[in-house]
């Protein structure tokens, strides 16, 4: 498949000697569903801001759908849809209005913006509340308006940077599920960050890990756990047939896609790739020699792990971080009213 | 089409910039309110003072009044001009600005359509001055075509201010400064001016500094369409040099714009 995005050593620099994103390279393919993860201050917005020509890149230098984003600024403009972390909604302002101004900052004749506003309102669901003032809207809604208003003019590329920061479980779910229609339905490309494992997970085709603005590791969330070595079975053998562990392990190790065979007293632990398809297997070998067991595990290596073995800090600390973070953004905003 | 294309982007950013203006109501009452206040308060106040033959002779009006409506026109302007960067600093925090950033809305026109807002706004109290006046009993010698041209010198003179305050605002990320900003420049800028006192009436030094004051070039055509008639020597002298400035400011203003960074 062909590459819309490429990114050639990218970088960075603010005043103050700040390196934000320190010469990453990376490509997304068309139609796919390519993920940043990161902790707080990896360089996440500040990659999305450069490929949206927000940001002047200190060196280095990326195409977007083929332009290149110094050269052709104007043109690069008009392949992506932006929704940036913050919810930039226009909240003195209707829903509709939001809409409007947004599809004539890129010249869509009026009919054309009525009748898609019309679409995009729907797939939203917000139709019911278009004519009222987005200063009434929930957090949830906001965004959701937000992101129809990356779509307006139909882009090929949406950025969604944090598109389900802040927000309840149901409507991430919401979210995500908007964002795999669009990919599904449409063929638009998405380039989304996050600091969810779980949504990088279900939600992305690929992902690259960032810390401290260099891309650590790039690949299917499959690819990526299996770097960790696989999944890992752990059988517990009743005291009793402790005598029986040898012949069984030597049973074992006839099974094809079995990396590792380990034992500690009762316990034997097989990492595998293909955990779910060998469990039967061994099941299988197991009941024939009956041996009972006390205990049957399978951990397949979170995402978290992943990060964990990476950057060498765990995501799950950093969350309450950034919820108290977006919080008191929200709440500075509150004040203006 | 790309012509069509600019003037649509103004058009836009001005709409959007207007239609916050409109639902302001409280901002509104206030600038509507503000105006009445000076003239009924100052105009009233000083009415004493100001009644008698040498300060007339000063004012080289027939009231105080009059000497004032055409100097609370030029400070209302002035106000709603300085105002326009506030608008700059509030999308720029609340991340409104970097949307449009991102869209192909060209960045020379996002500065223009925010100053053509200001321009609209300050007409539209400026009218709301000029009522005023004329029911206080300021009569317009010129009339209706003088009227006509106070808001040609009105437009331009809140270009200028608005492409200052613009230029002023594009590297301010919070409010607080920029009022102080404001503020430090709004006080001297308008007691140094000819528009709340006769110029025969200050010392040598302020007179100086008077003469130079940007403000005075607005407010001594008004002054004349008001006061006296059609000196087309003073109003086509400030009507050029006031073009001149607006020019160069808004290249200004759109320079700064351009050059700040998200
Ligand atoms: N305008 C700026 N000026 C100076 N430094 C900046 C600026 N924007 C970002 N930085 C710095 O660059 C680094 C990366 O910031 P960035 O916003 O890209 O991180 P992020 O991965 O998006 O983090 P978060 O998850 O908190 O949004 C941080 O150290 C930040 O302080
Ligand atoms: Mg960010």
């Amino acid at each position: 498949m062909k590459n819309i995005i490429e990114v050639k050593s990218l970088s960075k620099i603010f005043p103050g000697k700040i390196t934000a994103v320190n010469k990453i390279s990376f490509s997304v393919k068309q139609g796919e569903i390519f993920g940043f993860l990161g902790p707080n201050g990896a360089g996440k917005s500040t990659t999305i801001m450069m490929l949206t020509t927000l940001h002047l890149p200190s060196s280095g230098t990326a195409f977007v759908s083929g332009y290149e984003i110094k050269k052709s600024p104007r043109s690069v403009r008009m392949q992506f849809g932006y929704v940036s972390q913050d919810l930039a909604v226009d909240d003195r302002l209707t829903g509709y209005e939001n809409l409007f101004l947004q599809a004539k900052y890129y010249h869509i004749p009026n009919q054309t913006a009525r009748e898609r506003i019309k679409i995009l309102l729907n797939l939203v669901e917000l139709e019911k509340r278009a004519k009222d003032l987005v200063e009434t809207y929930s957090g949830g809604m906001r965004k959701r308006l937000d992101i129809a208003c990356g779509l307006i003019h139909r882009p090929k590329i949406l950025f969604l940077d944090e598109p389900t920061l802040g927000l309840d479980i149901h409507t991430r779910r919401q979210i995500w599920q908007y964002i795999t229609d669009l990919r599904e339905k449409q063929g638009i490309t998405i380039f989304l960050t996050t600091h969810y494992m779980d949504e990088a997970d279900s939600l992305c085709d690929r992902i690259a890990i960032i810390d401290h603005g260099v891309i650590k590791v790039l690949g299917t969330p499959q690819e990526l756990k299996s770097r960790l070595g696989g999944d890992i079975i752990t059988l517990d053998i009743a005291l009793t047939h402790v005598a029986k562990i040898p012949r069984l392990i030597k049973l074992l190790k006839t099974l094809t896609n079995i990396k590792q065979i380990k034992t500690a007293k009762t316990k034997i632990t097989i990492v595998t790739l293909h955990a779910e398809s060998m469990m039967a297997d061994i099941l299988k070998i197991i009941q024939k020699n009956s041996i009972p067991l006390e205990m049957v595990m399978l951990k397949t290596p979170s995402l978290d792990d992943v990060f964990l073995n990476f950057t060498g800090r765990s995501l799950r600390d950093e969350a309450g971080n950034r919820e108290q973070a977006h919080k008191a953004r929200r709440m500075l905003r509150r004040i203006r009213s | 089409m790309k012509v069509n294309y600019f003037i649509s982007d103004i058009f836009y950013v001005c709409l959007r910039d207007l239609k916050h203006y409109l639902k302001q109501r409280v901002r509104i009452m206030a600038t509507l309110i503000q105006p009445i206040i000076w003239l009924v308060l100052i105009g009233n106040l000083m009415s004493g003072l100001t009644a008698n033959p040498l300060t007339l002779k000063f004012l080289d009006a027939p009231s105080y009044l009059d000497f004032m409506a055409p100097g609370v026109m030029v400070m209302t302007t002035l106000f709603t001009g300085l105002f326009a960067g506030v608008r700059v600093v509030w999308d720029r925090r609340l991340e409104i600005l970097q949307k449009m950033l991102s869209t192909p809305l060209s960045r020379t026109a996002i500065p223009l359509g925010k100053i053509a807002a200001a321009v609209v706004q300050g007409n539209i109290q400026v009218i709301i001055v000029l009522l005023t006046a004329l029911m206080l009993g300021v009569t317009f010698k010129t009339g209706l075509a003088g009227i006509m041209v106070i808001l040609i010198f009105i437009s331009l003179f809140c270009s200028i201010m608005a492409s200052i305050s613009i230029a002023l605002s594009v590297n301010i990320r919070n409010m607080e400064t920029f009022f102080a900003l404001m503020n430090f420049i709004t006080m001297p800028l308008m007691l140094t001016s000819k528009a709340m006192f006769p110029v025969e009436a200050m010392p040598g030094w302020l007179k100086f500094i008077a003469e130079w004051n940007p403000i005075s070039y607005a407010v001594i055509p008004l002054r004349t369409l008001v006061t006296k008639g059609w000196d087309w020597t003073v109003i086509w002298q400030s009507l050029i040099i006031l073009c001149f400035f607006a020019l160069c400011f808004l290249a200004g203003a759109v320079f700064f714009f351009k050059r700040a960074r998200a």
